[in-house]
């Protein structure tokens, strides 16, 4: 684990193999008492697991191997890059800067197009694809979501914000106490939804900004905190058993799985029979969210703002 | 006035307990300027690490004092050994990256151990057995002042002492307070930085694994998650005192304490755990050095 052994002295097996072999030794020595007893928490007593520290050993042995390897291997590399650029460029070679196939892709005259089938591709899973598909892609595009918001706020302009996902608890909880007590709807909560988050983050941003780098972090952590031990302790929110039956989105009060999901059906050779339809709206809603979303991410990290926000870091 | 004593003699023993796991935030972000979120789970093993170390060590026959001190040894031994991996493991390799790099590698230090911990031993709550002998002289008062809230002040108040003591007079706190004020000074001076940092994680991991020896013994159940909300709050109280601080650790440590179980008594025990962070709030908004403010701020 230690990294100095092998200063570009490349890889010496005999040396690496006892160097894991000691890694290995002492992850046993570490495990030993959490993984060779378990307490019986029946009847208290001891269960005796001297076995699994084989696969301990094992594993460590392995693991720790591989890792020094990558490890010999990445300063390997390095050194040949450091030889290489002190050599100067071999003639006739052109480096450019780095390029992925997204960056090609992007840049390229084909721009349009490509997103274009990137979209449809998007657009068509739930017409092809399992409910726990549609689930997961939904889940995923949440978290798209959540992170190009934390990128604003961490990546941009350079805040340690720990206490970010309290406000996705509270533009849930909005929508679920309005849904609970008023009947309000999905599409009358997604903007006040936005509105609370909005006003509690100035809440905690004026006084708050003014402390830089760990000291934000910890009071932004200690905001999320403050905001989940209050949800889950308010009889408002009904504690920890949470909120239950909340409606989901409604298309213009059609009733999406009596009236239109035969004729998507009938239409759809692969659609699956399973597939609540309802979940489907949310999955277009969330992915019209993450297009807007970077979008108007993009927009903003090339306005007065954004640059603002670089500049803060 | 009864309500008030019982509140301050909880409010005295939380803040111990907090103090304890928040000199190991304190140290560590004096030398290295990182929030080791994975402190909270070193004290969690640590708690975990005496349970079974009381229960093999009675089934060989041992008892009382003699059973505490070696239970306490095996804790402290296994913790500190586990702070000193976590450092080799996680942040060492991260040591030149930027500042962000070793917070989420601690971040995910602290989710790792809580599964492992979660999956080796238990997912629920399991039933710690207060291995605390009787003290005699305590019997009196008993019902003021259990045995195991006075072990837990006069064993907070040694290790206070011995720190202090260690940091203080010994070279090796010399030199951690030289690479406290400025690591590349003391390395140029000849101070193994390498050294003086893994001494800084096992002091810290030693202090944490007495902190869940002793809290083991005292909410006499343990289970994977109680480092998250204990690290937390110990790291609150390392802020609230000034962080890097160590007097100033223990000062925030006791106020958290007390705020904490007066709160619980007076307002609502529902909400002990929110006072203690609006607490932290208001006390960075007023005072954003912490209470020991920058100018006397004596780093580790």
């Amino acid at each position: 684990m230690s990294d100095n052994t092998h200063n570009g002295e490349g890889f010496h097996l005999g040396r690496e193999l006892k160097a894991s072999l000691l890694a290995a030794l002492w992850l046993v020595l570490l495990t030993c008492p959490l993984v060779a007893f378990q307490i019986n928490a029946a009847d208290g007593g001891l269960i005796y697991r001297w076995p699994l520290l084989i696969y301990v050993a094992a594993g460590g042995f392995v693991l720790s191997g591989l890792w020094r390897f990558l490890l010999a291997r990445r300063d390997m590399i390095r050194q040949s890059k450091a030889q290489a650029e002190f050599d100067g460029p071999a003639p006739g070679a052109k480096r450019g800067p780095a390029t992925t196939w997204v960056d090609v892709v992007l840049s390229s005259r084909y721009r349009a197009q490509g997103l274009a089938v990137v979209l449809l591709a998007l657009i068509s899973i739930p017409f092809w694809a399992s409910p726990y598909t549609v689930n997961i892609m939904i889940t995923a595009f949440i978290y798209i979501a959540l992170g190009l918001g934390l990128n604003i706020v961490v990546g941009v302009s350079g805040l340690l914000n720990l206490g970010y996902v309290a406000f996705y608890a509270i533009g849930a909880y909005t929508y679920a106490l309005l849904n609970h007590y008023f009947g309000l709807g999905f599409w009358i909560c997604l903007p006040l939804g936005a509105l609370t988050a909005t006003i509690l983050g100035l809440v905690l941003g004026f006084p708050v900004l003014r402390l830089r780098g760990d000291y934000l972090a910890i009071v932004t952590l200690g905001f999320g905190e403050i905001v989940r031990l209050v949800l889950t302790n308010m009889d408002v929110t009904r504690g920890p058993q949470g909120i239950r039956n909340i409606k989901p989105p409604s298309f213009f009060g059609i009733d999406l799985n009596a009236s239109v999901k035969p004729v998507l059906l009938k239409i759809s050779p692969f659609m699956d029979p399973n597939l609540d339809l309802n979940k489907a709206l949310i999955f277009f809603i969330i992915l019209a969210v993450v297009i807007i979303t970077i979008m108007a991410v993009f927009r903003l990290e090339n306005s007065r703002l954004g640059r603002a926000w670089l500049a803060l870091r | 006035m009864e309500l008030f004593r019982d509140l301050f003699i909880s409010g005295l023993t939380k803040g111990s307990i907090y103090a304890l796991i928040a000199l190991g935030y304190t140290m560590v972000y004096g030398i290295i300027a990182l929030i080791n979120f994975a402190h909270g789970e070193i004290y969690m093993i640590g708690a975990f690490t005496s349970l079974i170390a009381a229960m093999v060590l009675s089934q060989l026959g041992m008892a009382g004092w003699g059973l505490l001190l070696s239970v306490g040894v095996v804790a402290v031994l296994y913790s500190a050994m586990y702070g000193w991996t976590v450092e080799k493991i996680a942040y060492k390799p991260l040591r030149d990256a930027s500042r962000l790099a070793p917070l989420i590698s601690a971040i995910g230090m602290s989710i790792f151990l809580q599964n492992y911990v979660q999956l080796v031993q238990s997912p629920n709550f399991l039933i710690f057995n207060n291995i605390v002998p009787d003290i005699g002289f305590l019997e009196p008062v008993s019902h003021i002042v259990n045995k195991t809230q006075f072990v837990i002040w006069v064993t907070t108040a040694l290790l206070m002492a011995a720190l202090t003591f260690i940091i203080k007079c010994t070279r090796m706190g010399m030199a951690m307070r030289a690479v406290a004020q400025d690591r590349d000074m003391a390395r140029l001076t000849g101070v193994n930085i390498d050294r003086v940092i893994s001494t800084t994680f096992v002091l810290g991991s030693a202090l944490a694994a007495v902190g869940g020896l002793l809290i083991g013994c005292y909410m006499q159940q343990v289970d994977f998650y109680i480092g998250f909300l204990a690290g937390m709050k110990a790291f609150t109280a390392a802020v609230l005192g000034g962080i890097g601080s160590i007097p100033g650790a223990v000062l925030g440590a006791l106020v958290l304490g007390f705020s904490e179980s007066f709160a619980a008594g007076y307002i609502s025990s529902d909400y002990e755990d929110v006072v203690a962070f609006v607490l932290l709030i208001v006390i960075l908004i007023v005072r954003p050095g912490g209470l020991m403010g920058e100018s006397q701020t004596q780093k580790v």
